[in-house]
């Protein structure tokens, strides 16, 4: 999409015949990488985290409008 | 052009200097957010046939990406260019011309600066380098430009954000030097993870 929106981009894509098959997935690429188990431990613990602070983390205004009502009350 | 096989495999040819650290990062959370799987030369251990595992690595993969914006003199020492780079771009080009079909690897080649590979190239005329500025956003959009035929491409705002996990990610887990083997795994592992969870 990007390409026909920037002047200096004649290089051409990589043409796609196929749909490439789906990746291996993270336990695949563990093995294959002969990651060690606690590699493996700290990978999942670090995306679990990343996960659960995305879900927990509130934006700018949820934050402000929180502390507007507790300075009511 | 096309695929040479069925693999989601992407060879990658980029700079192991620290200055280029954001490219290598990018490159990673790129891919992967694009549903390709990163190789580089850091999986094949050092000994004698190196030459030969780095042809068949390179062999291996559909697809190949070669950054060359560290094409430069060095600052100490013998003054000589680091030519790691375009020699593994010479071998990708072999292995694309070894086989006219179907089944062709394809290689294309990223820079910083627009002209710079007519320069210090001649002999690739006629296949432009993809512009990245020097920047991690460039990088990504370089690769939403490169595999723009791929279908169900995500977003660069994803791209982004799977970009900034795995640098926080290389922040918090890993040492000082990330172009070990050992990283790249951890990083290629973390990045698949990221993006599962």
């Amino acid at each position: 999409m990007l390409r026909f929106l920037r002047k200096d981009m004649p290089a051409k894509p990589f043409r796609i015949v196929e749909t490439p098959p789906e990746p291996p997935s993270a336990d695949e690429l563990a093995r294959t990488h002969h990651l060690s188990q606690r590699e493996k431990a700290t990978i999942t613990k670090f995306a679990i985290s990343v996960r659960s602070s995305k879900g927990s983390r509130k934006s700018a205004g949820a934050v402000r409008f929180k502390r507007a009502a507790a300075r009511k009350k | 052009l096309a695929v040479a096989k069925r693999s989601a495999d992407v060879f990658l040819n980029i700079p192991f200097a620290d200055s280029h650290e954001f490219l290598y990062i990018a490159l990673i959370a790129g891919l992967v957010a694009l549903r390709l799987n990163p190789r580089c030369v850091l999986e094949i251990p050092p000994q004698q046939s190196r030459l030969q595992r780095l042809y068949q690595l390179i062999a291996s993969c559909p697809y190949s990406i070669h950054d060359l914006s560290y094409v430069r003199l060095s600052r100490t020492g013998h003054r000589v260019p680091r030519f790691n780079m375009p020699f593994e771009l010479g071998i990708a080009v072999a292995v694309a011309l070894s086989k006219e079909s179907a089944e062709a690897h394809q290689f294309r080649i990223f820079e910083a600066r627009p002209y710079r590979v007519q320069q210090s190239l001649s002999d690739l005329l006629g296949h432009d380098a993809y512009i990245h500025r020097g920047c991690a956003d460039g990088v990504l959009e370089s690769l939403l430009d490169v595999f723009s035929d791929l279908p169900e491409a995500p977003e660069l705002v994803e791209m982004r954000r799977l970009c900034r996990d795995l640098r926080r990610f290389r922040r918090e887990r890993l040492g000082n030097n990330v172009f070990t083997p050992r990283a790249f795994s951890n990083l290629v592992v973390a990045a698949r993870k990221l993006v599962e969870t």
